[in-house]
């Protein structure tokens, strides 16, 4: 009887029912936005971090990451990356030799970390290959390249196909040198990584550090970067004698700066879910205003209060049961879109791409997420309902009735 | 004015409506100062805590100095800088510095090492190093010791009272060389520095790198970032031509200007997200009064008020309603927002413990920034009165008849 | 500057030649200018000025060579820096600091510094490069330097030296075998330093050029100035002497 009543309310005042409706609707689009265009920011922020140098996990020799000696290469590396890659949490591995020296050109030397890797391997652990903006990513197959910083290349004055001279410490711990031609310019995120890191192949720093084989670091990329400790607790204990290195162990301050901005995103979904809720309360409050009339006639002719409560909180209910797959599937289709083509923010900062910081972010909306914000949606809603219900209450009838 | 008067009498004909709707918006704005103090408020903490320790928010330099970092583009304490700087009211502090790069040496280790000549109690003022000191004690002013990075002295294995040797290129070519006692041991957050950082109190760098009273630079730290570029136009204009470069934070520190931009981008999709959320409870509330008001409308018209009128009155009642809930909004939301600013918000988590030794302190102060409470005050009357501009397009769709009957 | 000190001493010690080679390759006369070094011992006093656009500072200093490989210089002004001795050991550059009686060994990271203020870097000290093996050579034309016939021979880099010139001009004394100038060139063929020798003398019973400059093109104002004040050569040193031990007494 009370859920006729209610119902047949909801479609006698179509304008009001929808406004309710759309107010619940869009509020679940909010937050389902908010919290997918979050986890997409999240992603790319360590996407990045991960993908310019640090990977998920590291191995050292536990000695190396004092003072980079030629030495302290990693033992049986070969057959922990065989190991590595048949590990199912694993997506790629790649070995790296590391050795700090110096480049010099004809007009001046810098200090600089040479990197050597193994091209193809290196191409799916970081996105070195990507940053290259001029010439190529050693594809050209001839021996000695090298591929530097755009920000180097213009200390050093070279160009491109220059020739430069890196000189640092062999194994033997003779200083030795090695003519390199440039193959590519990068240009990363980072201006101080384009001026201290170079890029050769694996095998020609080997031959010229006499370090054959050996490596002294190998970067893992796993499937799942939000398992980078397990695996890492696991790995730790598979080799004790290596020094297992997860990206936040190994960049600590930007991990921590990150955090904190984080945390802070929640504090403003929450700003945001509040105002959600007061815009709801307002509308809900105008529209029982609207209604005193109504309210007073239906006490006047002997409902009771409780059960008008009813009707109310009933009504809200079901407006809400309409709004929420309403905005459920608006979220889909918008957010679905969103996160395919990505949102561009490079509008809302010059400074961005002129850093050459990726300006997409791509919300990711998970399955998990679709729960808690709609029964906090819901729960919104009602709530912001029972406060104009109650209000509903305390007028007169007579009172009621005479007002316009 | 007659527009003006029938508003005001209509908004105090219905005292309960003029308050949800005030309230809608007073809410509104309430919100949109939060959320914008909160993120402007760490932004700036962030910023703060972060340059002390490393660039200052300006430095003064010789000019070409930062361009080769050379003890040679060194420059000595001016009396006008120095009151330029003591005068200012947006410098909190000040400190000059002498860095050359050199190397460190002990047993059979040597480095290539900062050596950072500092004057200790204006040091610690910009950038908190004594209370980093882990073993040992900080530097006093006529100390002749040392104070090592943590991550330098373990790779040196030097403790205290040990004695390490620095050797290095001086002012014109002189030769740099000296050995001094550990004094203390600091723990600094940002590995590269940890690893490669060392301090002595600015007579004896002097002495080291024969700069005479000369120094590479002065680090500024300010009262608020919002200052940051109008002090810096302001001491390139007051030193012009006396030979310095003057530089932002922004210029020495890319990458964190670089983190900050993208949260900062981030934040207007969020800002975009809040406002949506904002501009749909405003229009639920004025579609509900429109709706309530129907029959009301509906008499007017049928008694022959002209609708242009109408519609004229009631978009000035929502102006007037929107700027007495913007006002009231800023200003009852301002004793919060101080209160917030004096005792931040403690952000928990596991980043507590380490952040202190990043220099970093988990809080959120909220920023005082009148100019936030502005501009928001004006964002959400804006999405206000164009809301109410919907008014007009309903009141000009009424039929007299149906709405009376509504 | 990516010269080396080695070219101070190879032009300083060159040997008198003979004769008057006619039908020599350029290889070969590169070789005998470079050859005039090897297996040498020296002793030389010098003065070294550097000249920069708003400061000049003089040292003076006394060096004791064995071939290349072998080298130790003892400051003996300014007073301030006197005693400071720097040993080279094959590849390796020491330093001894008496005001702090220690001896340090400088690192790789600091091979790319000036020694000593100067416009030479640590690393010109021990470059590995060879002016015989590592370059094509070609005698490209004659010319007049201080009043001597000199050969130009134009040097190009083999692709695998490391060496960072594209190319490297240098003029050698038909009659005693002393490269009195040398240009490096940049791969953009621009000239980037010149090394010249002047004022040719006979020191220690050998002709020599007795001033040596070092010019950095690019750089206005800026020169490195060598000049011998006494020399004395094949007087037979043990390599025992270039020892670090050594470095603490060395006068």
């Amino acid at each position: 009887m009370l859920f006729k009543i209610a119902w047949r309310n909801i479609w006698r005042n179509r304008t009001r029912s929808l406004v309710v409706i759309s107010a619940v609707a869009v509020g679940l689009f909010a937050g389902m936005f908010m919290m997918a265009f979050f986890q997409g920011a999240i992603n790319q922020e360590i996407d990045s971090m991960v993908e310019t140098q640090l990977s998920h996990i590291q191995f050292h020799n536990p000695a190396f990451n004092d003072d980079k000696e030629v030495n302290d290469t990693i033992v049986n590396g070969r057959a922990i990356i065989n190991r590595l890659k048949k590990n199912p949490n694993v997506k790629a591995v790649s070995a790296r030799l590391i050795t700090t020296g110096m480049i010099s050109s004809s007009s001046t030397a810098s200090g600089v970390e040479i990197h050597g890797i193994i091209p193809d391997d290196e191409k799916s652990v970081s996105s070195i290959s990507k940053d290259v903006i001029e010439g190529a990513y050693f594809t050209s197959g001839k021996k000695n390249e090298i591929v530097i910083g755009e920000k180097l290349a213009g200390k050093l004055g070279v160009k491109l196909h220059n020739k430069i001279v890196l000189t640092f410490q062999s194994k033997t711990g003779d200083l030795t040198a090695g003519s390199f031609r440039i193959g590519g310019i990068f240009k990363s995120r980072n201006s101080s990584f384009d001026e201290m890191m170079v890029f050769t192949r694996f095998d020609d720093l080997a031959v010229i550090l006499g370090t054959s084989g050996e490596m002294h670091e190998i970067a893992v990329v796993l499937k799942d970067g939000q398992k980078t400790n397990a695996v890492a607790a696991g790995l730790k204990k598979q080799y004790p004698l290596l020094l297992v290195q997860t990206w936040i162990e190994l960049s600590p301050q930007m991990a921590l700066l990150s955090g904190i901005m984080d945390q802070m995103m929640y504090i403003i979904i929450g700003i945001i879910l509040l105002a959600l809720m007061f815009g709801i309360i307002n509308t809900m409050l105008m529209a029982v205003l609207e209604r005193q009339r109504e309210f007073g006639m239906l006490m006047a002719i002997g409902m009771n209060k409780p059960r008008v409560f009813l009707m109310i909180v009933l009504e809200s209910v079901m407006l809400t049961c309409a709004g929420i797959p309403a905005g459920i599937l608006f979220t889909i289709v918008t957010v679905g879109s969103l996160a395919k083509h990505g949102i561009d923010l490079s509008a809302f900062s010059q400074a961005l791409s002129q850093y050459g910081f990726s300006n997409f972010i791509y919300p990711v909306l998970k399955q998990s997420m679709f729960v808690p914000v709609s029964l906090m949606t819901a729960f919104t809603a009602v709530i912001s309902a029972i406060y104009p219900a109650i209000k509903a209450l305390r007028f007169k009838p007579a009172e009621a009735i005479q007002k316009i | 004015m007659m527009y003006f008067k029938l508003a005001w009498r209509n908004m105090w004909r219905s005292r309960r409506r003029t308050l949800i709707t005030i309230s809608s918006i007073f809410f509104a704005v309430i919100f949109a100062i939060l959320m914008r103090v909160a993120i402007v408020g760490l932004f700036d903490k962030l910023i703060a805590d972060t340059v002390s320790l490393t660039s200052g928010y300006i430095q003064v330099h010789h000019s070409g100095y930062w361009e080769n970092r050379s003890v040679d583009s060194t420059f000595e304490e001016s009396p006008k800088l120095v009151s330029l700087l003591n005068h200012e009211n947006a410098v909190t502090a000040w400190t000059p510095r002498l860095e050359s790069f050199g190397l460190a040496s002990s047993g059979d280790r040597t480095k290539g090492i900062l050596v950072v000549g500092i004057d200790p109690q204006k040091e610690d003022k910009v950038s908190n190093l004594a209370k980093k000191i882990i073993s040992g004690k900080y530097l006093d002013e006529n100390d002749k010791g040392i104070v090592l990075a943590e991550g330098l002295a373990a790779y040196l294995k030097l403790k205290v009272n040990d004695t390490v040797v620095l050797i290095g290129q001086g002012y014109e070519g002189n030769m740099a060389s000296g050995k001094y006692t550990v004094r203390g041991i600091a723990k600094i957050g940002i590995p590269e520095m940890n690893k490669g950082m060392a301090w002595l109190p600015m007579a004896v760098a002097r002495d080291f790198l024969s700069t005479g009273s000369r120094y590479t630079s002065i680090s500024i730290l300010i009262n608020n970032q919002s200052n940051l570029d109008e002090l810096e136009k302001d001491i390139v204009n007051k030193t012009k031509g006396d030979g310095y470069e003057v530089m932002t934070w922004k210029q020495m520190i890319p990458e964190l200007d670089q983190l900050f931009q993208a949260k900062m981008a981030q934040n207007v999709i969020m800002s975009g997200v809040l406002y949506l959320v904002i501009a749909f409870g405003i229009f639920g509330t004025i579609l509900m009064m429109l709706n309530e008001r129907m029959h009301e409308f509906g008499i007017l018209i049928a008694i022959g008020m002209k609708k242009g009128l109408l519609a004229g009155v009631v978009v000035i009642e929502m102006v007037l309603m929107s700027v007495v809930g913007v006002v009231l909004g800023a200003v009852c939301i301002y004793p919060l927002v101080h209160y917030y600013h004096v005792h931040p918000i403690r952000l928990t988590g596991d980043m507590g413990k380490s952040s202190e030794l990043y220099n970093i302190e988990p809080v959120m102060p909220m920023s005082t920034n009148l100019s936030n409470f502005i501009v928001q005050g004006y964002v959400v009357l804006i999405i206000a009165v164009l809301l109410s501009l919907y008014a007009i397009f309903k009141i000009f769709k009424i039929k007299a008849i149906a709405a009376i009957n509504s | 500057m990516k010269t080396t000190l080695y070219i101070f001493l190879t032009v300083t010690i060159g040997l008198t030649a003979l004769f008057k080679a006619d039908a020599q390759t350029a290889k070969e006369i590169v070789t005998k200018a470079e050859d005039n070094v090897r297996g040498l011992s020296s002793v030389t006093e010098m003065t070294i000025q550097i000249k920069r656009p708003t400061w000049t500072r003089t040292m003076s200093m006394k060096g004791w060579t064995k071939g290349e490989l072998y080298s130790m210089i003892v400051v003996t002004a300014p007073a301030k820096d006197a005693g400071t001795v720097f040993l080279k050991r094959v590849k390796e550059i020491w330093n001894w600091l008496p005001n702090i009686e220690r001896v340090v060994k400088l690192p790789p990271s600091m091979m790319s510094q000036s020694w000593m203020g100067t416009d030479l870097t640590n690393d010109d000290l021990v470059k590995a490069s060879s002016r015989i093996d590592d370059y094509n050579h070609k005698i490209v034309g004659d010319s007049v330097i201080e009043g001597r016939k000199c050969w130009k021979i134009e040097m190009i880099p083999l692709p695998q030296a490391a060496v960072v010139w594209s190319k490297v001009n240098m003029w050698i004394d038909q009659k005693d075998y002393l490269e009195l100038r040398l240009e490096f060139y940049d791969e953009d063929n621009k000239l980037v330093n010149v090394m010249q020798g002047s004022n040719i003398k006979t020191i220690g019973g050998r002709v020599m050029p007795q001033k040596l400059e070092m010019i950095p093109v690019e750089k206005k104002g800026q020169e490195t100035i060598i000049t011998y004040d006494s020399a004395v050569f094949n007087q037979p040193i043990s390599v025992d002497f270039f020892t670090t031990q050594n470095m603490k007494k060395a006068k």
